[in-house]
């Protein structure tokens, strides 16, 4: 399922980010560039956490952006930017953040299905950094179906 | 002391990120371990990761259970939790 969702288009590697917002930036972009998204959601996805705090952070060095599917999903998508240097979110227990993920859903049902693939990968050890480490869209792509393979 | 009990999660959002994200920091205030079982997966309750893994959506039935000195109180907030989060939305 994340299979389908994340491409080529919507992973990019090494990205520079400054703070927090710029990581929100270039994640959102891959879908906006990709026409998954209007330019709104990636607002969206910020104002959230300045609402609800970093509670994106999900796991150590992971950050899993989203906003509500109203706030401007054309289609369920997943992208993921890896972070040239890490960058602090505000979470205590799992920054500084390596890998960020954003999704936008029209559909809750198949969005639950995703996120839990996408989880399952992330609990392998040390997947976060063997994600970070890789030099290309298509080494990442390779390293997540080896691990949903063994699933 | 152990402690377990099934809950439906009827919110339309089901288990996962925000509301999953309140109950993980919750299940963490309390010393027992917590776990969730769904199906035949059973995963640590203060891992945000682990109950997202589970996939859980509207309709399904959890267990909850608790292990440790403080297994009875934590029961029975997490449950009352779980229920104020799903009335909410």
């Amino acid at each position: 399922m994340i299979l389908d969702l994340l491409k080529k288009k919507n992973i990019a590697v090494n990205v520079k980010a400054a703070d927090w917002k710029e990581v929100v930036d270039e994640t959102g972009k891959l879908l906006l560039e990709a026409g998954q998204i209007e330019k709104k959601y990636i607002e969206a996805m910020k104002q959230s956490i300045i609402d609800n705090g970093p509670y994106v952070v999900i796991g150590k060095g992971i950050a899993l952006l989203h906003a509500r599917p109203e706030d401007g999903v054309k289609e369920n998508c997943l992208s993921l930017i890896t972070l040239a240097e890490p960058v602090e979110f505000g979470n205590e227990n799992n920054d500084p953040v390596k890998i960020a993920f954003a999704f936008g859903t029209v559909d809750n049902e198949k969005h639950v299905k995703t996120i839990s693939e996408l989880s399952v990968v992330l609990m392998e050890d040390s997947a976060v950094d063997n994600i970070a480490e890789k030099g290309s869209a298509e080494e990442i792509l390779t390293y997540i179906e080896d691990i949903l393979a063994q699933q | 002391m152990k402690a377990e009990r099934n809950v439906e999660i009827t919110n339309a959002t089901g288990l996962h990120a925000r509301p999953a994200s309140k109950f993980v920091q919750k299940a963490g205030t309390f010393k027992s371990d917590v776990k969730i079982v769904y199906g035949e997966k059973e995963v640590n309750a203060k891992s945000i990761m682990g109950v997202l893994s589970l996939g859980v959506s509207q309709g399904n039935q959890i267990k909850i259970k608790c292990e440790g000195e403080d297994a009875e109180t934590a029961l029975e907030e997490l449950i009352n939790f779980l229920h104020e989060q799903m009335a909410e939305e």
